[in-house]
């Protein structure tokens, strides 16, 4: 069965598509939900705090999720910052206990107008937080980062048929070519 | 913690403009290759307005600029009850009296005038949930008499400003944005509906004082959730 069924298909090729990322992190304080549009959206039956604060004063950032491809780790930058010095010293205290919490992200698409979802949670990354660093922006910027990796970063090299390669994709598919395209240059040519 | 604070009665807002909430900067467009354009957005709508208040001297000004230091940038939030200029008359709004009445003994208050009709409330028919975008107001007064555009506030307790989208019959509205707290037949609707808000970054705040009054004085400010004002502000 197909992850993104034909009715998920025709929802995300519609005219207009309003979605988030949602992020369950297991924090040492407790399991934490996000998601990255604004205020608390139910789904799932959890609810999920909005983590983007109004007009650039980011509590979170979240960096664009690349599909993981072979040869390149695939990880999710976060930054946080604006947030109080408490609790951004709250993460710095904790960074022990972090470093390799269960992070998994998801996907969700939802009704513009009258919030009903279209699209339920998929989960689209099986991660793991890496040790939060502080990273200097010029003279007085310091955020905390942190970055979310996949699992398959963790143990440092993919399992047996799980490698996001050509060849993992053959091993999984007999015959399907469909990774030999990933990375690719693809020119199409329209002739008259 | 950060304050709830009370914009002064002085206060007269002369413009306002809809902003763009932060959620167009987690929109944008896909072009597909016939040149047929995708829009997606992130989940979230927001209120936010740029406003421009009134030319005020003396006592008016001090207060006014007291508020806009006491928002400290974005720090305290503010109540704000949104006068909308647009706002269907009193008649249309199922009130028929005069715009003031004095005492049955033909004297008016001391500051010289009389009794002033206000705007009725309507009672909520059917209770709604968090984040529904559904409401049904009774028949009373205007409550079933509103169109797209109006603006809806519900009381009491309740913090947010609704637009009607969608009239589906009447006395039952679609509403933008959806209910940002939960509301009970207990609860009524308002014409005047109050938001809490704060201003959106340190540069939100334009104060001007010329030669006699003040001018150009403005502040845009963004909507904050009715929860959040609960588990953030105080007063």
């Amino acid at each position: 069965m197909a992850y993104f069924s034909t009715a998920d298909m025709d929802v995300l090729s519609g005219p207009h598509v309003q979605r988030a990322w949602f992020v369950e992190v297991h924090f040492p304080s407790g399991i934490r939900r996000y998601h990255t549009g604004m205020g608390k959206k139910t789904i799932g039956g959890y609810v999920w705090d909005g983590v983007s604060d109004p007009f650039g004063g980011a509590l979170v950032g979240l960096s664009s999720i690349e599909e993981p491809a072979f040869g390149s780790a695939v990880a999710i930058d976060v930054l946080f910052s604006g947030a109080s010095k408490e609790f951004l010293k709250s993460i710095w205290d904790d960074k022990d206990d972090i470093e390799g919490a269960q992070c998994d992200v998801y996907f969700a698409v939802v009704d513009a107008e009258t919030g009903n979802i279209l699209i339920d949670l998929k989960k689209v990354f099986d991660g793991k937080l890496t040790a939060p660093g502080i990273v200097f922006r010029g003279a007085s910027i310091r955020s905390i980062g942190l970055k979310i990796i996949s699992i398959f970063e963790g143990i440092n090299f993919p399992t047996t048929k799980s490698m996001w390669s050509p060849a993992g994709q053959r091993e999984r598919f007999a015959g399907d070519k469909g990774f030999d395209f990933i990375n690719a240059t693809v020119v199409e040519e329209y002739k008259a | 913690m950060a304050r709830l604070i009370s914009s002064p009665d002085s206060t007269v807002v002369i413009a306002s403009t809809p902003i763009s909430g932060p959620n167009a900067r987690g929109s944008g467009s896909t072009t597909a290759s016939d040149g047929s354009e995708q829009t997606f957005s992130s989940i979230g709508d927001v209120v936010a307005f740029d406003f421009k208040f009134v030319a005020r001297k003396g006592a008016a000004a001090r207060r006014e600029r007291g508020w806009f230091k006491a928002l400290h940038s974005g720090v305290n939030a503010t109540r704000f009850t949104f006068c909308d200029l647009d706002k269907m008359s009193l008649t249309d709004a199922g009130i028929q009296s005069p715009p003031s009445s004095n005492w049955s003994n033909g004297q008016p208050w001391a500051n010289g005038l009389g009794w002033a009709a206000s705007y009725p409330l309507v009672s909520v028919v059917a209770a709604s949930s968090l984040d529904s975008g559904v409401v049904e107001l009774s028949p009373d007064f205007w409550g079933h008499s509103l169109d797209i555009g109006d603006y809806v506030g519900f009381m009491p307790f309740h913090f947010g400003m609704y637009t009607i989208t969608e009239v589906i019959v009447p006395g039952k509205y679609r509403i933008w944005p959806r209910l940002r707290r939960a509301i009970t037949t207990d609860d009524f609707a308002t014409l005047t509906p109050t938001i809490a808000m704060r201003p959106i970054s340190a540069g939100a705040i334009s104060q001007g004082r010329g030669l006699f009054m003040t001018n150009s004085q403005s502040i845009s400010m963004v909507e904050v959730f009715d929860y959040d004002v609960r588990s953030h502000f105080t007063g």
